[in-house]
């Protein structure tokens, strides 16, 4: 073939693939690793890469050698060396289009990792081992010292690496801190045989045996066949496998991660779980990747992060997962918010027992099954863009966020066009949009013209509360009684909440309180609390009335001990995120 | 107690082992934990277990503590708590963390299945009623998140909340105006964690050997 005698392309230098190429290309897959499912597995992974590629390669190569001797093919001149040589280069098997296919049809997720992962460390294999055999392949005589330097040279080339993989992986991450947010990692089984027929035929190869094959030494011999098979065989797996892939696993039904079904209470006991095992591990000292994995997590959390994350407050990921289905919620709760008032009664308050009782019963029913209905609607049609939420692919960003309020405005104006409902025991509550009733949120107080349903008829996941209450038999909360708008815990909280409150400000006062919305971009505390306080001080322009109303002592039997500290904001503190920054979900 | 070679023993062993599923060597480690915490008497008590350095920074540690006074894990229907345990009921509570084996049924690991998960139900029962009340499901919800700090406990109402709800409208779909959910059952409980592999994941890997000599 004429194209072989000419030289490597000028930029494929071996000094330039190893050097620069490479580390690129393990930083990515590194940085969007999912580390839970990934130690999970990591026996697993670890053995694919490192044994099932060393195996792979020395089976190959012997197999190809013994070939090579069969007169018919005429390459007798090939030795051992060399065949394992080219063994060593063809592989290195490629995750790239391997995984885009597996993520396209949602296989299940451990197949999906220990591909990625065995990928990702056979890279080092493989170049260790090629280093081997190529120093191997130039000399003419093997000898048994020789083979034992090889062996050696492995460890050495293979630790040494991992000294400098994780050098500049702090580096990396130390850099990161400061110039953008830390991606969270998402938020295990045996593999059956579909499952191990598709990791094999998964095989894959791709540009590193390209370039492996053209860095080759021109002292090897059969060379130009080694590059012109290289070739080959990565035409070949890359397009009649990788085309064939995604039919022929369809049609066995490799099985497929389970997306839709992550609620909160799977979540919750997850993590119950977890601790338990943990717990019960520590107590008859028997570890397992439990132990090691909260000893880990320890280590994490009191130096590394601290170290190389730049906002570090820690947030369990149950309460990561809740927040994002409570994105979703209202995502959809606006999606399919109608002018339709009427269908939300007093679901949000309840009155106390004693005098509305009759009142409050008579809407029950309806109100559970909207609620039922929300809940359903809202629970099983779970997005694909919380699941990809840290997909390599797309990165999170605030459009979300935005969306939400976007759509809260275009609510907020359809209701005012709407007008209000009166209902006559709770006119006063219309006036209580700045402060809440118990176990209420903030956000229920939108859109305005809902005031008068006890103070909000927003069909948002909030509602739930009320009834929530009711169906568990604590009632007497009070519409009436209010809470004063105590300090948020997080900026976020505080920025959403001022902006929402501030919307109510915009309705009734036409005040142009642009400033708050830049809360928006502001992450630090500061600001946020000053904002905060500034509205306030609105507040209590508005109504005295309101903040008469938070002196009232709290009903002795309500639902929540402390009124006064029970400020709905923490319960459902997503809702008033004006952003949405990826905070990172720690482990308890 | 000498050794667990002695023949005594040997045959306690066995009765043990074949109640709980361990194999002798197993609890023979087991035992000799068991010796370590309770400082070489017959039975221990709950602050025995307060001694394991590890145990102090689990968020549940509480649950798991008293998850081994619990009459309810020794037996179907057993009530109450005890005060102290002797060593067939810590070898019982830890059989729960077995892993099934290779080849079991489905019938077989739906059992497995169920026992664990009313393992975990009966950390949140705490009142033994059977059901899961708001209260005491947002009491765990609290110690889960006692660890990320600033979170605080209105956070963990909310989230108990709505994991509530989620409950309810599952099992129970639509409910006449007089009716208050109460709390959550063991079938519901079962129900809604179906997404949870459960028999595979909450395993402990009991080990042959002695690692009792590494344990603080």
């Amino acid at each position: 073939m004429h194209s072989v005698h000419e030289e490597p392309p000028a930029v494929l230098t071996s000094n330039m693939f190893f050097l620069y190429m490479l580390p690129l290309i393990v930083l990515d897959s590194g940085y969007f690793m999912p580390t839970r499912p990934f130690f999970e597995n990591f026996g697993t992974v670890l053995w694919f890469a490192v044994v099932g590629t060393l195996w792979n390669s020395i089976g190959i190569g012997i197999s190809l050698f013994g070939i090579c001797q069969i007169e018919a093919f005429g390459v007798q001149d090939i030795n051992l060396q060399e065949n394992l040589l080219f063994a060593s280069i063809i592989s290195a098997v490629e995750p790239v289009a391997v995984l885009t296919v597996f993520e396209d049809i949602s296989v299940h997720e451990q197949l999906h990792i220990v591909v990625f992962g065995e990928s990702l460390f056979n890279d080092a294999v493989t170049v260790v081992l090629y280093n081997l055999f190529n120093h191997v392949a130039e000399l003419h005589v093997v000898e048994a010292g020789d083979v034992f330097l090889g062996i050696a040279r492995f460890f050495v080339v293979g630790l040494g690496g991992m000294m400098f993989g994780l050098l500049f992986g702090f580096v990396a991450a130390f850099t990161t801190r400061f110039t953008g947010k830390i991606i969270n990692p998402f938020r295990t089984i045996p593999f059956n045989f579909k499952d191990q027929f598709g990791l094999a035929y998964c095989g894959l190869r791709g540009a590193v045996s390209f370039a492996l094959a053209y860095t080759l030494p021109d002292s090897i011999g059969p060379k130009k066949l080694f590059i012109t098979s290289t070739i080959v065989i990565i035409i070949f797996t890359v397009f009649i496998q990788g085309i064939t892939i995604r039919p022929l696993l369809k049609l066995m039904n490799v099985r497929k991660t389970n997306r839709n079904l992550e609620t909160i209470n799977v979540g919750i006991h997850k993590r119950l779980m977890e601790h338990t095992v943990a717990g019960i591990e520590d107590l008859c000292g028997q570890w397992s990747h439990y132990y090691w994995k909260d000893k880990f997590m320890k280590f994490n959390n009191r130096f590394i992060r601290k170290i190389l994350i730049r906002d570090d407050r820690p947030e369990s990921s149950i309460v990561a997962l809740y927040k994002k289905l409570e994105l979703q919620n209202t995502m959809e709760i606006l999606d399919s918010m109608t002018g339709d008032i009427s269908a939300t009664p007093s679901l949000i308050s309840l009155p106390d027992e004693r005098k509305n009782a009759s009142k409050t019963r008579k809407v029950l029913p309806s109100d559970v099954r909207n609620m039922h209905e929300l809940l359903s609607k809202n629970m099983y049609k779970i997005r694909q863009r919380t699941v990809s939420y840290t997909n390599k692919h797309s990165l999170p960003n605030d459009v979300t966020a935005k969306e939400i309020l976007i759509r809260r405005h275009t609510s907020l104006r359809r209701s005012l066009r709407a007008g209000s409902f009166h209902r006559p025991h709770v006119s006063k509550a219309s006036q209580k949009f700045l402060s809440l009733p118990v176990g209420q949120s903030l956000n229920s107080r939108l859109p305005p013209g809902r005031f008068s349903h006890a103070g909000d008829g927003c069909i948002e996941p909030e509602i739930h509360l009320s009834s929530v209450s009711s169906m568990f038999r604590h009632p007497q909360r009070s519409s009436s009684r209010t809470i004063p708008l105590r300090p948020l815990g997080s900026p976020e909280e505080v920025s959403s909440s001022v902006k929402v409150v501030d919307e109510e400000n915009e309705k009734h006062r036409g005040f142009r309180s642009s400033h708050l919305r830049s809360s928006f971009t502001s992450s630090a505390h500061q600001p946020s609390r000053s904002l905060y306080r500034s509205t306030r001080n609105i507040i209590n322009e508005d109504g005295g009335s309101e903040h008469e109303e938070q002196e009232s002592p709290p009903d002795p039997h309500a639902w929540v001990q402390d009124p006064q500290n029970n400020n709905s904001d923490m319960q459902f503190p997503l809702l008033r995120r004006s952003q949405w920054p990826p905070q990172k979900p720690q482990d308890e | 107690m000498g050794s667990f070679q002695s023949l005594p023993d040997d045959h306690h062993y066995r009765n043990l082992s074949k109640k709980t599923g361990f194999s002798l060597e197993q609890i023979g480690i087991l035992h000799n934990r068991f010796k370590q915490l309770s400082l070489n008497e017959e039975i221990l008590r709950r602050d025995d277990f307060n001694k394991v350095q590890d145990l102090k920074d689990n968020p549940i540690r509480s649950q798991i503590v008293e998850a081994f006074f619990d009459r309810r894990n020794f037996h179907k229907d057993g009530v109450g708590s005890m005060e102290e345990i002797g060593f067939e009921e810590f070898l019982t509570v830890m059989s729960y963390f077995r892993a099934p084996a290779l080849h079991t049924t489905e019938e077989q690991r739906e059992v497995i299945r169920r026992a664990k998960l009313r393992f975990l139900f009966n950390m949140h029962d705490t009142d033994n009623d059977g059901t899961i009340t708001l209260e005491e499901y947002r009491h765990v919800v609290e110690e889960l998140l006692s660890r990320s700090g600033s979170l605080g406990k209105e956070t963990a109402k909310g989230i108990a909340d709505t994991a509530m709800l989620e409950v309810a409208s599952i099992s129970v779909g639509h409910m006449a105006p007089d009716e208050f959910y109460e709390g959550i059952t063991f079938e519901q409980f079962l129900k809604i964690l179906k997404g949870l592999e459960i028999e595979t994941r909450m395993n402990i890997h009991f080990l042959n050997m002695d690692t009792t000599v590494l344990c603080k």
